[in-house]
Formats: C-alpha cells, structure tokens, sequence
C-alpha cells in the first residue's frame, strides 16, 4: 500500500513576544493511499495544527513532509499552492464558504485556479453538486442554507476537483446529529467509492469508532 | 481575466455595495470634476469650427486706458483707431474685426432673441466658415454699408425652412438685409466668431471713424499669421502702434493692448494676475498638477477602502489559499478588482461630465462671457480622458500593492482559526 502522507518528528511551535507554545511536538505518522484515518484528543491537544501542517497551509517548526513519497519542505509558494490545489480537499467546522459567491461558484472555486475549459468545470460542478444532492440549490447563497446543507456544500467543493486527500476538521462539529451522519456518510462513501484518502478530526468517539484508525493526541504528542 | 472573475468581482461588489459604491464614486466625481476642467480649458482654447486653426491666430479683443487722473477703463478696440491704423499695419485678408450684440427680431407674432456680429470683409478669409449656401459680403458691400447679411444654418432653417435663401430678406432693428450667405452653426463658445447674423460693420449703431484714442470700443481684432507674416512680426507692429497712439494721446493718457496673444495665453491669463502669469506650458503644467492632485484623492481613498476590505476579506482569502490561489494569483485579483472598479469609476466619471455639461451649461461656461452658453456645442476631450483612466489605472494598481502585499504574508491556517490579518 503506498503511503500516502508521511510526517516525521515535526514540531510546531507558536511565538509570541512573551509566550513560547508548543502546540505539535514530534508527530511522527504515516497515512496509506485509502485510508480513514480519524485524529482525536482534547481540545487545544493539536489536531487542527496537525492537518493544517498535513493540508500544508501551516509550516511545522521542525521535521518532515511527505506527499507521495516526495518532501514538500522548501517548496515555492505555487508549488504548495499546487498540491493544495491537486492532491488536497478541505472541509472545515464551520463550512468557511465565500458569502458573497453562491453554491455553484463556491463548489467550482478550487477549480478556477486549473487550466481548464469552461464546460469542464461546469460539468465537474453539477456532478458533484448532484453527488451531495444540491443541485436545487446552486444558485442559492450560503445564508440561504442550513448548517448541513451549508457542510455538504463545503465537502462537494473539497472533492470537485478529485483530491486524493481530504482533510476534514470536525467536519460534523456544528451540525445535529442527524445531518452529522449525513455528512459522515458523505465522507465514508467518498473513501469506499473513489478510494479517498480521509484524514478527520473528530471530538465523537462514536464517528471516530467508525473509520479505520484512530490516532489519539494530548498535548501536542501522540499517545497511541 | 476570464468571464467568471469578472462575475465574482460583481459579486463582491454586490455583497459589499457601500465599499463598492464609495470606491465607484471615489472615482467617477473626480474623473467628472477633470473632464468638466478639462472641457472648460479645451472649447476655450480650441473652439473648433470656423476657429479651428486658431494656431495661427493671434487675438487682441480688449485694451486698457489709464487717465492723468489715475481713472482707467478696459474694453473693447474703437472702430476708429481700427480703421486708422490696425487695418493699415496688416494685410486685408489677415486681420478681421468684429463686435457681437443681441437684438430682438419680430416675426409676425414672434419675438426671436439673436445674436449678431458686425464684422470687416477680411473676417471672412481670417476664419475658415463653412459656407453652406451663397458667399460672405465683400470690402465694396462693407464700405458701401450694403444691405447684406450672412446667416447660420440653425436660423435659415428656422426662419425659412426651405433649402434656398436667394432672395430672402429679414428685417433687423428696422432695416431689411438681404442673405446672401449661410453657414454650419457655430459653436457659441468660439467668443470670436459666434453669431446666428453677421453684418458689415458699417451698420453697427453708434459706429464712427473717430478714433478715440482715449476710450475704449466694442471690437476685437484677430490677425492671421502667414509665411511671411509671423507672430513676432504682428507683436512688433502692435507694439509700434500703442507708441505711436500714446503719442497722438492727451498728456498722461496711456493705453495698454491686452495681447495680441494666442487663444491659450488669453485663457491662462484671464484669471490671473499678469505678474504671476508663468507662460502657456507652466499654465498647462499647471492645470496637469491640480488634476494629479484630484485624482490622488481616490486613490488614497482606494488604498485605505482596500486595506479595510482585505481585512474583511482575510477569511475568504484564506480559503481561497487553502484551495490553491497563489500569492500571484491573489494580488492579481485585488488588482484586478481595482482596475475593474477604476475603469467603471472613470467611464461613470464620463456620463457624469456630460450630464453635468449638459445640465449646467451657464454656471460653467457663463465665467467666460459667452453669450448663449445655452447653444454651446460640449466635446469632450477623449485624449485627455484615455490618459486620465490610463494614470488612474496605473494609481489603482499601485493602491493594490500595499493590500497585496499584506496577502502574500497571510497564513490562511491562523486566519481560518479565526485570527485577524
């Protein structure tokens, strides 16, 4: 099985003038191709700062990332932003929609920064939208939307463009119960259907119980 | 640009219309205020029509007198030292004269307010009209006061209504002239050659071949430079001249000839004093620096609008970072998104100068003693407006960097923690 993302010893450390935290501290983990994978821990343990170092929207003060194999340390900013383009969908706690763009313009967002036709991403965006069954609701706004809608609007976006990697924090956090299993059901098919690579962070011990493994952290180190 | 940033450049500005409107605004009143300066300037300057090669004219329409007594007067040239030694210094088809009046004709039940020019023959060849029906009146018809008149195309087509004038008449302040001319309408801001009637002078009431050296008229002179008749050579016979009238002056009498100048010395120097007067290209200069400075308003107002929204802006930035906009990709956008908004703001600006020119006509034009500012013909300048949006593009583009540069900085994981930028 290849592995899919590959962390060593990585460190993230905040700074401020007076006040030094350690918020990661020697992470060393590794993710196959196909996995779900759920993080978990009390809060402040470090889960956001772990996916958001393996999401590569955060440096990590020390140690190693690997994508497929190859280290993205030192990489350009267009490089990362590549990847984060290519390989990386994102589902957020609290959906982080663009207000002002309505749902089909949200959903084709991470597709406007490929080269690609037109009618493509149009294509890419019904399928999708259809996929999470919204497609009555394209041209509506998120405030136009309920929580889970609003969910389901964020992971059509993290998957329109066929990330091998989904990185969700808490992605059922704010959402009932009801609409939580939707969303996890989105998910789970998402990684059975289309072999998704699924990273999640998680409080529910229950949704945690669900996927494959669970990777435990408790101030900022990893207590499997 | 492709269509869908356009469409999400709307989007922001419909989600956020007060920022886009200020933005908009910010723009446009400036550009406005420019065109509308500019368009005084120019249809001054530059009136077209039958003054459209006023490069070659030098003008001298007003002169000062100053008694023993310390009084003084400023006015027009009298007939009589026209008469006596303007028309002799300068050949006949290079110097026009010519005095403007309003008067009232009656037609039927009709009362028709007009406005009429008494001029020499030589007004004719110095000013380059377009005669759409017969020819203008000869020195023989001047000098025998002849009964003849030119008129203007909006006036033959309202007084005759047909497209022949041949022996048409009209009856002016109780005399009958016969039209024997018709020309395109002039534009009323050309103050030299603007009528809706043209006569020979000889018919002007109160007209006299007295000189009056020691008090003003109601005429102005235009002299045309030709190969062998330069501007120099017309400013030194002038100068000749005011010596050689001051000699013929009662003692302490002295007059004082505002020009001969060109069309863009008269206008710089009407409003000034004379001795702070620096010349046409520091005037030009000049009027180039107070547009600078207007249009610098809205692009610090763009500065801080942008600095405000990126910060409200930080979260989807974020996002938009998170699924894989670079930093190039980012500061293109809010600089396109400036552009965007400087060029509807400067095309905005645009309407509104006409709308403006159009609607206050009289307050804008009546400074310039115009006569019927209410017929003056508004043409914008589309030169100086393309090199305006080409400065304000380049301004807006700048007031992007600052903005731009505070993206590249972002950590989109610290801002969708909820942290400010």
């Amino acid at each position: 099985m290849q592995t899919m993302i590959y962390l060593e010893s990585i460190s993230k450390v905040y700074q401020t003038r007076n006040i030094e935290t350690l918020a990661l501290d020697q992470i060393s983990l590794s993710i196959q191709r196909g996995e779900f994978v759920s993080v978990m821990g009390p809060s402040g343990c470090g889960k956001s700062t772990l996916l958001n170092v393996m999401g590569l929207l955060d440096n990590p003060t020390q140690g190693k990332i690997m994508l497929e194999g190859i280290e993205v340390q030192g990489y350009s900013d267009k490089s990362l932003a590549g990847l984060r383009n290519q390989k990386l969908g994102f589902v957020f706690q609290n959906f982080h929609l663009i207000p002002s763009l309505n749902v089909r313009d949200n959903v084709a967002l991470p597709l406007l920064y490929r080269k690609m036709a037109n009618d493509q991403r149009k294509r890419l965006t019904r399928e999708v939208l259809e996929q999470v069954g919204l497609t009555h609701r394209a041209q509506h706004y998120p405030s136009e939307l309920s929580g889970g809608q609003c969910q389901r609007v964020a992971v059509a976006r993290a998957v329109v463009g066929q990330p091998e990697i989904i990185l969700a924090d808490e992605p059922t956090g704010n959402l009932d119960s009801k609409m939580g299993e939707d969303i996890m059901l989105l998910l789970q098919s998402l990684n059975k259907e289309m072999g998704t690579t699924v990273v999640m962070v998680t409080h529910d011990r229950k949704l945690a119980d669900e996927t494959r493994r669970i990777v435990h952290l408790f101030d900022g180190r990893q207590v499997n | 640009m492709k269509f869908i940033h356009l469409k999400q450049i709307w989007e922001q500005f419909r989600s956020n219309r007060f920022f886009g409107f200020l933005s908009l605004f910010g723009m446009s009143i400036p550009v406005m205020v420019i065109m509308i300066m500019v368009l005084k300037i120019d249809l001054s300057i530059h009136p077209g029509g039958p003054e459209r090669n006023n490069d070659q004219m030098l003008f001298l329409n007003q002169m000062k007198i100053t008694r023993a007594d310390g009084s003084y007067a400023w006015g027009g040239l009298p007939v009589g030292m026209i008469e006596k030694h303007f028309a002799r210094m300068a050949p006949q088809n290079r110097l026009a004269f010519s005095a403007s009046e309003t008067t009232t004709m009656f037609r039927e039940t009709n009362a028709l307010d007009l406005s009429l020019r008494y001029t020499n023959a030589g007004f004719w060849q110095v000013f380059d009209f377009e005669f759409l029906q017969g020819h203008p009146y000869t020195r023989g018809n001047v000098k025998d006061q002849d009964n003849v008149a030119v008129i203007s195309r909006s006036l033959k087509e309202r007084l005759f209504n047909q497209s022949e004038v041949a022996g048409k008449t009209l009856k002016l302040d109780g005399h009958t002239f016969r039209v024997i001319g018709v020309v395109q309408k002039v534009n009323s801001l050309a103050r030299n050659t603007y009528a809706q009637v043209w006569l020979p002078y000889t018919w002007r009431r109160h007209s006299t071949t007295t000189p009056y050296y020691n008090r003003t008229g109601a005429y102005g002179l235009t002299f045309r430079s030709s190969g062998g008749w330069g501007f120099p050579d017309i400013r030194r016979q002038v100068r000749d001249l005011k010596r050689k009238v001051n000699h013929l002056n009662d003692e302490g009498t002295r007059v004082l000839f505002a020009g001969p100048a060109q069309a863009a010395e008269i206008y710089f120097r009407a409003y000034r004093d004379p001795q702070a007067y620096k010349g046409v290209i520091m005037s030009y200069i000049g009027v180039a620096g107070k547009a600078l400075i207007i249009l610098l308003l809205p692009a610090l107002n763009l500065v801080s609008i942008n600095l405000t929204r990126i910060q409200e802006r930080s979260q989807e930035i974020a996002i938009r970072k998170a699924f894989g906009a670079t930093r190039k990709s980012l500061t293109y956008r809010i600089m396109g998104e400036n552009a965007v908004l400087t060029l509807a703001g400067g095309f905005l600006g645009l309407v509104l100068a006409y709308l403006a020119a159009f609607l206050f006509k009289d307050q804008i034009f009546t400074a310039y003693f115009v006569a019927d500012a209410q017929q003056a013909m508004i043409q914008m300048n589309y030169g100086v407006f393309f090199i305006l949006i080409l400065v304000s593009l380049i301004f807006s583009i700048l007031s992007g960097w600052i903005p731009a540069m505070r993206i590249s900085r972002l950590n989109p994981a610290y801002v969708l923690k909820g942290g400010a930028l």
